[in-house]
């Protein structure tokens, strides 16, 4: 591999599973809770060795591909691995991946203490915090082992990062599950009110077999409507933090770029190491069914180089999973915007990932309600034009 | 990233060539700008910049 590989071939998301169990039992989670047992054969922290081994693989990727790519210190919750061991570990990704390459953490708060934030602002690590919104909404989902609410915890998580000046700057945002039934206002005036500069929201995960919660059938449009609550919250906010899954449609929709995946129809390479070393496919196709997110070689970074893996047949494969496959999909007119949900989202036995998102009504709604909100603004013609 | 190959899917030509100053809403306003610019999605300070990370959780 080298400067001139296939794009396809290049890496803008390295998921590193630092610790394989949580000390959040939150109902929804797509690790433990959508009927993948993996988890269970992991260690439940990364070794020594696996941290040195993933930190020299990923330096080696980066010099190769002459692209900065990110790191996402991911679980389970990652920061059961321990200030120790993350010291190591952020130490050694940063001798590697120098800026601009970008290492962040993805954590439920709990144990984010001022000990742990002054090595992510020595380390530079950029800081996101899942809540879901106000407490009544957040403690009805994301729970301790013991069926306590975690609000109080992650609110004092996040009002430890933004009170200090040298950590402030590192929090991205928050990360929100949505609750269909939740009034999206009520969610927005909560998650705003946190003081962060940014937010993104999830839909609950499912597929054609397995329904998202609170979603009655596939042409039902509960978070449709629930997103387009979020859109009218959001337009309307003289002082709107980002919304990130909005910002990337409607950017699209303005003749620009998005960013995350299962929006647009930019790709996207994202693998995944689990804290054996094990090296996976996107982890949220754990959503379709068992080990859906393993390649049917066992590689791991102790016996295999990812360079390699990235060249391979079987990589090739996955990567053009993410391209929409169904034929609706191909014939609609919104596919540039919506880009065919996220693959996990598309599954059913009988047709595999050969369907659009089961969000695909929802979508529809949500991408009419943005197209009304800039044609009302004059931004967009009228018209549509399908050639 | 790259762009997917999207010869076999349906291409939009709506984007109105028009002034795109005025807006009422501020969230659009700063858009619009970005993509004027034609900078990434990560280039503004208050983006939610969790800088070329693509995944979404």
């Amino acid at each position: 591999m080298s400067a001139r590989s296939p794009a396809s071939s290049l890496l803008d998301t390295v998921l590193l599973k630092v610790a394989s169990r949580c000390n959040l039992n939150c109902d929804y989670c797509y690790v433990y809770h959508m009927g993948d047992e993996a988890w269970r054969d992991q260690p439940k922290r990364m070794s020594m060795a696996t941290i040195r081994r993933v930190a020299e693989q990923l330096g080696e990727v980066y010099r190769a591909q002459a692209t900065p790519f990110s790191v996402v210190l991911h679980g389970g919750e990652p920061l059961l691995l321990g200030a120790e061991r993350l010291t190591a570990l952020l130490k050694a990704l940063r001798a590697e991946l120098p800026h601009p390459c970008g290492i962040h953490v993805q954590t439920n708060g709990v144990l984010l203490t001022d000990p742990i934030i002054d090595l992510l602002v020595a380390y530079d690590v950029g800081i996101s915090i899942s809540i879901d919104g106000p407490a009544e909404i957040h403690d009805g989902f994301r729970k301790d082992h013991l069926g306590r609410g975690s609000h109080a915890k992650v609110l004092a998580a996040i009002e430890r990062v933004l009170r200090r000046a040298d950590a402030r700057s590192l929090l991205a945002g928050v990360l929100a599950v949505i609750d269909p039934r939740s009034d999206p206002r009520v969610v927005y005036d909560a998650l705003k009110g946190l003081g962060v500069p940014g937010i993104d929201v999830l839909v609950r995960d499912g597929n054609w077999d397995r329904l998202p919660f609170g979603k009655a059938s596939p042409a039902s449009l509960e978070y449709g409507q629930w997103l387009t609550g979020l859109l009218k919250a959001y337009l309307a906010d003289p002082e709107p933090p980002r919304i990130r899954l909005l910002d990337d449609l409607l950017r699209l929709l303005l003749g620009g770029g998005s960013q995350k995946e299962g929006v647009g129809m930019t790709d996207y390479g994202i693998l995944v190491i689990e804290a054996d070393g094990q090296i996976d496919k996107n982890d949220t196709l754990k959503v379709a069914y068992p080990n859906a997110d393993r390649f049917i070689a066992s590689w791991n970074v102790h016996r295999d180089n990812i360079r390699d893996i990235m060249t391979s047949d079987a990589y090739q494969e996955y990567h053009r999973q993410q391209h929409p496959a169904a034929e609706d999909c191909k014939r609609c007119p919104e596919l540039a915007v919506c880009g065919g949900g996220m693959v996990a989202h598309r599954w059913s036995k009988s047709r595999g990932f050969d369907n659009p998102t089961i969000f695909c009504a929802d979508q529809k709604l949500l991408i009419g309600a943005m197209r009304s909100a800039l044609t009302e603004r004059s931004l967009l013609s009228a018209e549509k034009e399908v050639v | 990233m790259t762009e997917m190959d999207q010869r076999d899917f349906p291409t939009t030509t709506e984007f109105a060539p028009r002034p795109l100053e005025v807006t009422d809403s501020v969230a659009l306003a700063r858009l619009i700008e970005e993509v004027r610019l034609a900078a990434t999605p990560v280039a503004d300070k208050t983006a939610y910049n969790r800088t070329y990370h693509r995944h979404n959780r």
